[in-house]
């Protein structure tokens, strides 16, 4: 359970689908109240707007954190600003949610452009804790996937700090590492590294005949009998294992169960 | 102002020396002038190749260090009008001549030449940095070996981050082992690489023999490879050679698909 701050700052938008429960009073709506909680895929946020004053966003966690006390005890949360945070005002914060358990693990801005209109809330509420806390990070979407055009010949490393898009051939001695997930419009024959300081991520190629696939920590090798796969393939983690299957118009179930 | 074209590869034993000499001669036999110019100091060889060996005085260090004029130093061959070399030294090493200076002396030549062929020692090191700094574009010498594409590769990148145009040449092909599957084709060699094809040289033993006789094949134009250096010549100066012969089974019609489609 150690959440990522790569992947803490971005609510994707693409998972609209499993999201149709709203919970009343989470949605950030125009005249927002001063504190606003709601779960993202990396773990409960704590949206404050810091132009209200210190007390009234205390006793409005309070409050919200009274609806439900059980429900966050133990849990990580970060906080969002919109604003700056007067001096002393995050003691207070983790006074308030010291008391129900829970442990403000990173404050930062809110990023303007997701949050701006009402999000939709993933399946953060579900009954047992275990379900809030996000044992691993979403698939690390980062908000600026950098695209680069190929080919990437031998000894050029390339390193994106989101996600990373090749248009073209990534060549046998070249590296290509992303901390989000890796895309490659061509033949990927080189070695990619997708998911980098991370445990979510998937590299996709439009041919796979890769020196070495790496996602996160783990490490696959190409084996000399793997016939390389007719057309677009997909590697992901699963567990303690790298699969490369076929790619069939949308994300492996593996990946949207961890989204 | 001529062109400055540097013949490299990443990979030592590729051919560079060779196609670096038969393209000299290539492009004299079609009338332009032409300079041949030794960058591999401190391993010479094209001097041996073109058998001009016993006639060095002064060579690219000599000139560069002001020892001599630029004039000097260029040997003339005596077989073609217009072909001259300037050979590397054999006693100074890499680091006696630093990219400005190459740089200065290839804008030097490219005044006086239609051409100033470069022959750049295998590697990526100084000797290398020398060779492509004054180049206004390359040609990649590649084998149809995993090895030898995987330099040329890196090569390729190197010269696409300092902006130099780049074609490709695949040497030593041997028709045969490809129709039997057991070599690579020129064909994957620029699926992989993603360069423009100039030539492509079929494996010969003529080459080696003239090599060591120290006349270049393209001199007298008999064999293969020479007919194939001919063609290659012909497409660097912006000619189209003649369209290539339907021999051997698919290889030969494959090659002409492959050329019909590069714009050079």
């Amino acid at each position: 359970m150690m959440p990522l701050t790569l992947s803490s700052q971005v609510e994707t938008d693409s998972e609209h689908e499993d999201s149709s429960e709203h919970e009343a009073g989470e949605e950030v709506s125009p005249e927002s109240p001063p504190v606003i909680l709601r779960g993202t895929r990396s773990g409960l946020e704590i949206v404050i707007d810091a132009s209200a004053s210190i007390d009234e966003i205390a006793s409005e966690l309070t409050s919200r954190l009274e609806q439900s006390p059980g429900f966050f005890a133990g849990n990580d949360a970060r906080v969002r600003v919109v604003g700056r945070l007067p001096i002393g005002a995050l003691s207070r914060l983790e006074e308030v949610t010291g008391r129900f358990n829970l442990r403000i693990i990173e404050v930062g801005p809110l990023l303007p452009p997701a949050e701006a209109d009402p999000e939709p809330e993933p399946e953060e509420v579900e009954e047992e804790p275990e379900a809030a806390a996000p044992v691993a990070p979403a698939i690390a979407t980062a908000p600026v996937p950098r695209m680069v055009i190929g080919p990437i010949r031998s000894g050029v490393v390339l390193d994106a700090p989101a996600d990373l898009i090749v248009v073209g051939d990534v060549n046998p001695g070249a590296e290509i590492q992303a901390r989000g997930n890796i895309i490659v419009l061509g033949r990927l024959r080189g070695v990619a590294h997708a998911a980098v300081g991370s445990e979510r991520g998937f590299i996709f190629a439009l041919r796979f005949e890769p020196q070495q696939l790496r996602i996160g920590k783990l490490v696959a090798r190409a084996g000399e009998s793997d016939a390389p796969g007719a057309g677009a393939e997909i590697a992901y983690a699963t567990g303690r294992t790298i699969v490369v299957e076929r790619y069939q118009g949308r994300l492996p179930s593996g990946l949207d169960a961890a989204a | 102002m001529g062109r400055a074209i540097v013949i490299t590869s990443g990979k030592g034993g590729v051919g560079k020396t060779t196609a670096t000499a038969n393209l000299g001669c290539a492009l004299a036999q079609l009338g332009h002038s032409v300079v041949l110019v030794d960058a591999d100091i401190g391993l010479r060889n094209l001097d041996v190749v073109m058998g001009l060996e016993n006639r060095i005085v002064f060579h690219l260090v000599d000139v560069i260090a002001g020892r001599c004029t630029t004039q000097k130093a260029l040997i003339r061959d005596r077989r073609i009008e217009k072909l001259f070399l300037l050979p590397a030294s054999q006693t100074d090493d890499k680091d006696s001549v630093t990219p400005d200076q190459m740089k200065a002396l290839i804008i030097e030549l490219k005044a006086s030449f239609d051409y100033v062929i470069i022959d750049c020692p295998a590697g990526i090191e100084q000797g290398f940095r020398n060779a492509i700094a004054g180049a206004d574009e390359a040609i990649i010498v590649a084998t149809p070996e995993v090895s030898s594409i995987r330099d040329a590769d890196r090569v390729v990148g190197l010269l696409a981050a300092q902006g130099t145009p780049t074609s490709l040449m695949v040497n030593r092909i041997s028709p045969q082992m490809v129709k039997r599957g057991d070599m690579l084709s020129q064909a994957d060699v620029i699926e992989i690489l993603a360069l423009d094809l100039v030539g492509a040289i079929p494996l010969d033993d003529e080459i080696v023999a003239t090599t060591n006789r120290g006349l270049p094949a393209a001199l007298n134009g008999k064999s293969p490879a020479a007919k194939a250096f001919a063609d290659l010549g012909r497409r660097v100066a912006g000619e189209e050679p003649d369209p290539v012969r339907e021999t051997g089974v698919g290889f030969f019609a494959r090659l002409g698909r492959a050329l019909g489609l590069s714009p050079a």
